[in-house]
């Protein structure tokens, strides 16, 4: 067990010796916040990747993939194929209309105040659920893989909460950009290897590892032995709410990803908008080689490892390092898990740096002190304390959730919110000449709103748990849930939109919104006066 | 020039339909949700159709990007045109990077 703590060493050993040479690279604000917009399109692909692949898609969908077969596959397939709402509809305006944040597009024709204070509470919301449920993730983890080192959970999450703070406070969103490029390659590379085990498990012939995957065995929640074939649909997604569900699901993957703060401030880093269209197309072809891969391993560790000796030994979270353990000893284990360490690590810093950005830039310069900063660097300093701020909010929840916390609803809240709330709003400053500050302010209201309370009352919160259920895995509310989706998408997205179409029309007609859409359209579409990279 | 754009306003049919992908996406959780013995049938040995479904859209992601960033290169033309354009008219003074003054 020692190993995994060697090698996680290592990674923090060198993400500090980054994080301290960015540090001497961020003197600027356009440096600190964007990288000097010159990171290159391969680069920010890969960053991209490191910041989207998260702990959920390695250790999450890859043990749903060992636990139900096919339709945790469902979920791979909608991780990539929403970068092509990415790559056609957002990514180029936004890179060309836009400064630091999501708000800045949005703010472009109508009236920035209300806009902006609005937007950032929504990207302050995605991006503190879903590093919530990152560091409950972290901290579970240690007190698995390391559970002979004497490392608890409160340690844990304490220690990637310090790292991240560290990151972000003094590399700015250089150190971030790296720390997200080493992960993604380390998280790569390690998911090939393993990948490449299975098949040689199988001895490099596809017929077999499918005969094997068509007939699963393993015991049922009542102790029953049987057999499944895991090539088909249905393990998880049942009667008679799964089909809304897998379309649930979809909807809010496909237009939520292109409107997660998070990935969105990384088309700032390129310096025009052709360079951050190649930065996605990199990206889509590690992400998709990623999720392939993934269900190589989910039905690795269900064939090889076994559902039952999984569910022994820490649950499906723990299926690739354990798969891991079965085909390359305690070493593969070591460095499986280093791995997954390392890309919360980097997602927990891609998450504080669009945060914190999005405080400083948007509620703290543009709302509360109109659009100048009283003194040179001083959004940079509100940036960095608001990194710290947040992480410590981040930490503090995680330890008072505890390890035994369900926490995949912070995921899939973080999802709904931006499908809801900050799509609507960024696809109908772009392409809707009418579209007005009430109907931003509505939008983003209605669809932040509609896609919390869904969730908290659908069974994620609410759920009636027998009395052999206890501490953090029981329901918050010891109820039958009213709304019966996990995934809010299929309502609040309309939800959103109704509320951005809505608010304009009950919106006084904004002349100077329409004379300024014609301007953002020839701005967005083709990088008239867009941000210009600096020297560096 | 984003493709979304150039396909709203039909002024290139040669621009991947931003909307195709949609369809298709979705035309996934439709049918194993509503026809799930039809997409279990089997095509190939153990493979059935929802497999191999779903496996195609990671194909079809891939082919519609490099559809995109190919048809992309006359909408960057289009944009340098605009500007030039916008330039003779006068409209704004460009300095040597290209950014607006």
């Amino acid at each position: 067990m020692n190993a995994t703590l060697g090698l996680f060493l290592g990674f923090i050993v060198i993400t500090l010796g980054i994080t301290a040479w960015a540090s001497r690279r961020s003197g600027s604000s356009a440096s600190y916040f964007a990288a000097n917009r010159s990171i290159t399109a391969w680069q920010n692909g890969v960053a991209v990747a490191g910041d989207y692949m998260s702990a959920a898609s390695f250790l999450g969908i890859a043990g749903l993939i060992a636990f139900f077969g096919y339709d945790g596959f469902m979920y791979s397939v909608g991780w990539l194929v929403a970068y092509l709402t990415v790559l056609l509809v957002v990514a180029e305006p936004l890179r060309n209309a836009g400064k630091y944040t999501m708000a800045d597009v949005l703010a472009y024709r109508l009236n920035p105040r209300p806009v902006r204070a609005m937007a950032s509470l929504s990207t302050l919301t995605v991006s503190t659920f879903y590093m919530i449920a990152q560091m409950v993730g972290a901290g579970a983890l240690v007190t698995l893989l390391l559970k002979d080192s004497g490392i608890s959970y409160h340690t844990a999450v304490i220690g990637v909460g310090i790292l991240m703070i560290v990151y972000v406070v003094f590399g700015g969103m250089i150190a971030t950009t790296w720390v997200q490029i080493v992960k993604a390659i380390l998280l790569m590379g390690g998911t090939v290897l393993l990948s490449i085990l299975v098949v040689a498990h199988f001895h490099f012939s596809i017929s077999e590892f499918f005969n094997a995957v068509s007939q699963v065995k393993y015991h049922d929640a009542a102790g029953n032995a049987v057999v499944k074939d895991f090539l088909a649909p249905g393990l998880r997604f049942k009667p008679p709410y799964g089909a809304l569900e897998l379309i649930s699901l979809g909807m809010a993957l496909i237009l939520g990803t292109a409107g997660l703060p998070h990935i969105l401030v990384r088309f700032y880093t390129v310096p025009d908008a052709k360079t951050a269209r190649f930065s996605v197309v990199w990206a889509m072809i590690l992400i998709g080689t990623f999720y392939i891969m993934t269900t190589v391993l989910g039905f690795g560790a269900a064939t090889i490892v076994g559902r039952d000796f999984i569910t022994k030994n820490g649950g499906n979270n723990m299926s690739a390092p354990l798969l891991a353990q079965a085909l390359g000893g305690s070493v593969f284990f070591a460095f499986i898990s280093a791995i997954a360490f390392a890309t919360i690590l980097a997602v927990v810093a891609g998450l504080t740096i669009s945060a914190s950005t999005s405080f400083a830039h948007d509620l703290w310069t543009n709302v509360i002190h109109n659009g100048t900063e009283r003194k040179p660097g001083e959004e940079r300093t509100v940036a960095r304390i608001t990194a710290f701020v947040v992480g410590a909010i981040a930490m503090s929840i995680a330890i008072v959730l505890g390890p035994k916390a369900n926490v995949a609803f912070l995921v899939a809240l973080a999802f709904a919110v931006a499908a809801s709330a900050n799509l609507p709003v960024i696809l109908f400053s772009i392409f809707w000449k009418r579209f007005n500050t009430t109907g931003a302010v509505m939008g983003l209201a209605f669809g932040l709103a509609a896609s919390i309370v869904l969730i908290f009352i659908g069974p994620s919160i609410m759920g009636v748990d027998p009395a052999t259920v206890v501490g953090g895995a029981r329901h918050f509310i010891q109820r039958a849930p009213i709304f019966p989706l996990e995934n809010p998408g299929i309502l609040s997205i309309p939800i959103g939109f109704i509320g951005a179409i809505l608010g304009t029309f009950l919106g006084a007609k904004d002349h100077q919104a329409e004379e300024k859409f014609l301007e953002l359209q020839v701005r967005a579409n083709t990088g008239l006066g867009a941000e210009k990279a600096t020297a560096h | 020039m984003s493709s979304a754009y150039c396909c709203w306003q039909r002024s290139d049919s040669s621009c991947p339909p931003p909307f195709f992908f949609i369809a298709y996406y979705f035309a996934l959780p439709l049918l194993v949700g509503y026809a799930p013995a039809f997409m279990s049938e089997r095509v190939w040995g153990p493979v059935n159709l929802a497999y191999l479904f779903a496996l195609s859209q990671f194909f079809m992601a891939w082919i519609i990007a490099g559809l995109y960033v190919v048809a992309a290169k006359k909408f960057d033309m289009y944009g340098r045109h605009i500007m030039e354009h916008l330039r003779s008219e006068g409209w704004f003074h460009v300095d040597e990077n290209g950014g607006a003054k």
